[in-house]
């Protein structure tokens, strides 16, 4: 591979992705701006004074043209610049990228061992001869991605943190930590309390890279090169590890940026019935009281972080299909 | 009129015996200035009234004023009896109906529409199809319900029983699935839920599949920079959280319409996979050869788009909008359990997140639900995403399409 290649690759993908979050932004701003019940200024100060209010527009730019609006909120936007007043030291970017790491741990490590149990499940069905057992994981893993994930976790831990106390509560939680090594505290502290989130996800998101494995190795099975791996004499297990899903991961990739979304936007939901300390329990909080600044910040951030997931997927794509260059 | 005046064209002086004048402003051309201006004009070019050659006076125009009306007559047409009947020369033959005809065997025009966009080979393999089969029939057992709702009801869904013995009770006879917190039966509710589930599930499919459709026979068609576009536009609703977006559209159009919200936060956040599917379907037929002799024919795009690639892709769009529909009501749900939406409307997320908070404001946070309140609304949006999802199953089956997305 070329040098230059990677270069205008990774060009085209942030010039792409730059677009992508003006966009997400544009649209934030259209429905920060059509929400009822006043401006910013009427919303976060409701009993305001009228000279004070007017202060306030003047000092956050209401006053002026919506066009001008909009080009502070964009400028604000790329200078990271998300807060109420110029005299605030932390802005919500800073409080977000606090629990950043903590967003990352749950659902990193959820969406991998969702991919690798589904996909390890999902060749180990074809080699197995009970067929009541496979129309059991198949069906079992229907029924739970059919069902509203909220209504599991909220069962679970119920059953499994209040009632039989077998996994600790998020209760103990260092909000002032500021070295890696306070952080790393942190993790561990939190690291009983995040077993039952996991099995949430991972339950949850099982079916997807299961289901879909299933079927295009079931396709698969007819091919020539199928026939030609029997015929040299090599075991079925090796055929389906080695040959086949090899092939059926492929088509799972481009699926997986797809699925990404889907698992940050559900993920606002775990975090709250967890309260697992992260960007969408931040951002549920703010939605309440309509923040603005933690709002726009945490759509940024977590635009940015599926936009960096899916060029990770694109790479590793790359990498795993020969017939795809960058 | 004068022996000199001047041509209204060129400007220049005129005989007249050279000259033609307009009968209704009487102004004075050149015969060649205004022949030359006839050939490729019908107006007067000082009056903007319409004339031809005959319509110009030589020499000295006479006399012409339009008689303008004193008063508007009613048109009077003759009575009907003295009008003579006419048997017409040419019989008019009613317009010649399209006939289908598949596999030799001319069919119904429904069927042969239908047929257009689901292949017949399709249907008949649906049918065979055991899984979808079943899905069909729990998809018209559920439409059931949702007609017979009023007669199937044993109570109100709506309004609160504030009987003391009957509150928060576990199925007995007369409440067959028990009560919830108001008293009201849950039976009933989950009746009533059906009407709203499909309320909620067919235009957000529907919306998924316009729109999908559209954006991705667009960009997948004309490729370039309408491509390079839609794919942005398509990536920014894909990474749009729909849980912020439907909570700011709620905010803005207040939780009596939050039902059209929900179904547009659902559509917005599940188009682009349509799209994506759709684009990378009509990339394929694209290079095929009955789209170049479409275009040899000189059939426009929009006529090439719509009659000739459409057809052949029509059947993704019924299998995204199936999955759509899972998606619908778990997101509903979803967003219910959030407060998003109005608590007066009874679905079966509501009653869900009902359950919830009504258990924590009884026994605390982690107090646990009552089963008889959660088993039954959980068991029919499953039994209805089912549904879907074994429909999606089978005509993908049928269809021999190797992709699940859902």
């Amino acid at each position: 591979m070329k040098r230059s290649k990677v270069l205008i690759f990774f060009a085209k993908k942030i010039i792409g992705a730059v677009i992508t979050i003006f966009l997400v932004m544009s649209i934030l701003f259209v429905l920060l701006n059509s929400v009822a019940g006043g401006d910013m200024v009427t919303r976060l100060h409701p009993f305001a004074s009228a000279e004070e209010k007017t202060m306030l527009r003047e000092l956050w730019g209401l006053d002026r043209p919506l066009f001008e609006q909009y080009v502070i909120f964009m400028k604000k936007v790329f200078t990271l610049d998300y807060r109420l007043t110029p005299d605030q030291e932390t802005t919500s970017m800073d409080e977000l990228l606090f629990f950043f790491p903590y967003t990352i741990l749950l659902f990193g490590t959820a969406t991998i061992t969702a991919y690798v149990i589904g996909i390890f499940l999902g060749v180990q069905l074809h080699s197995w001869r009970n067929k009541g057992l496979k129309a059991l994981v198949s069906g079992f893993s229907i029924v739970l991605y059919s069902v509203p994930a909220f209504v599991l976790a909220i069962s679970f831990r119920n059953w499994l943190v209040f009632k039989y106390e077998v996994f600790p509560p998020v209760n103990i939680f260092n909000v002032e930590a500021a070295t890696i090594f306070e952080h790393f505290e942190n993790f561990q502290m939190l690291l009983p309390a995040m077993i039952l989130p996991l099995m949430v996800l991972v339950l949850v998101g099982l079916a997807r890279p299961l289901l879909l494995l299933r079927d295009h190795m079931t396709l698969l099975l007819d091919e020539p090169f199928v026939l030609t791996a029997r015929a040299k004499g090599l075991t079925e297990n090796t055929i389906l590890s080695e040959h086949v899903a090899r092939c059926a991961i492929l088509p799972l990739m481009s699926d997986a940026s797809i699925n990404l979304a889907l698992i940050f936007s559900g993920g606002i939901l775990i975090e709250y019935i967890f309260s697992w300390p992260g960007i969408g329990m931040q951002l549920f909080a703010a939605l309440k009281i309509l923040y603005y600044p933690t709002i726009a910040a945490s759509i940024f951030l977590l635009t940015v972080l599926l936009l960096i997931s899916l060029i990770i997927v694109d790479i590793l794509n790359v990498y795993l299909d020969p017939r795809v260059s960058l | 009129m004068s022996a000199i005046d001047t041509c209204r064209i060129c400007g220049r002086e005129i005989e007249v015996t050279d000259s033609l004048s307009c009968r209704f402003c009487r102004a004075v051309f050149h015969r060649a200035c205004i022949v030359d201006h006839l050939y490729d004009d019908r107006f007067c070019p000082v009056c903007n009234n319409e004339i031809s050659l005959i319509d110009l006076a030589h020499g000295e125009s006479p006399e012409y004023t339009r008689k303008i009306p004193a008063e508007i007559r009613k048109p009077q047409w003759p009575q009907l009896e003295e009008v003579p009947l006419f048997e017409p020369a040419v019989v008019v033959k009613p317009a010649q109906r399209t006939e289908y005809i598949l596999q030799g065997k001319r069919v119904s025009r429904w069927q042969g529409f239908t047929s257009q966009y689901l292949p017949i080979e399709t249907l008949k393999e649906f049918k065979k199809n055991k899984k979808g089969m079943i899905g069909l029939y729990m998809l018209v057992a559920a439409a059931l319900v949702a007609v017979l709702a009023p007669a199937l009801i044993l109570y109100d869904p709506v309004i609160y029983m504030a009987e003391e013995a009957y509150v928060y009770h576990p199925p007995t006879w007369k409440y067959p699935l028990g009560t919830d917190v108001f008293g009201r039966d849950i039976f009933s509710q989950v009746v009533w839920g059906f009407r709203n589930a499909l309320m909620i599930a067919i235009p957000s499919a529907v919306l998924v599949g316009v729109i999908g459709t559209l954006v991705g026979l667009v960009s997948g068609y004309f490729g370039g920079i309408v491509d390079a576009i839609m794919e942005r536009i398509s990536m920014t609703f894909l990474v749009w959280p729909s849980v912020p977006l439907v909570a700011l559209i709620v905010f803005s159009w207040g939780p009596y319409m939050a039902l059209p919200a929900v179904i547009l936060g659902v559509a917005f956040t599940l188009w682009p996979t349509t799209a994506r599917a759709i684009r990378a379907e009509v990339l394929s037929l694209k290079g095929r050869p009955f789209i170049e002799s479409a275009k040899v024919c000189g059939a426009s795009s929009v006529r090439i788009i719509f009659r000739h690639i459409l057809p052949r892709v029509a059947h993704i769009t019924f299998l995204y909008m199936t999955l759509a529909v899972a998606s619908a009501l778990v997101l509903e749900a979803t967003f219910n359990f959030l407060g998003l939406t109005s608590p007066a409307v009874i679905t079966w997320g509501q009653m869900l997140s009902f359950a919830y908070h009504s258990a924590t404001a009884r026994f605390g946070v982690g107090g646990l639900m009552a089963w008889w309140a959660v088993l039954p609304p959980s068991g029919a949006i499953a039994c209805t995403v089912l549904s879907f999802f074994l429909i999606s199953t089978g005509l993908r089956e049928s269809m021999r399409l190797p992709t699940v997305s859902f």
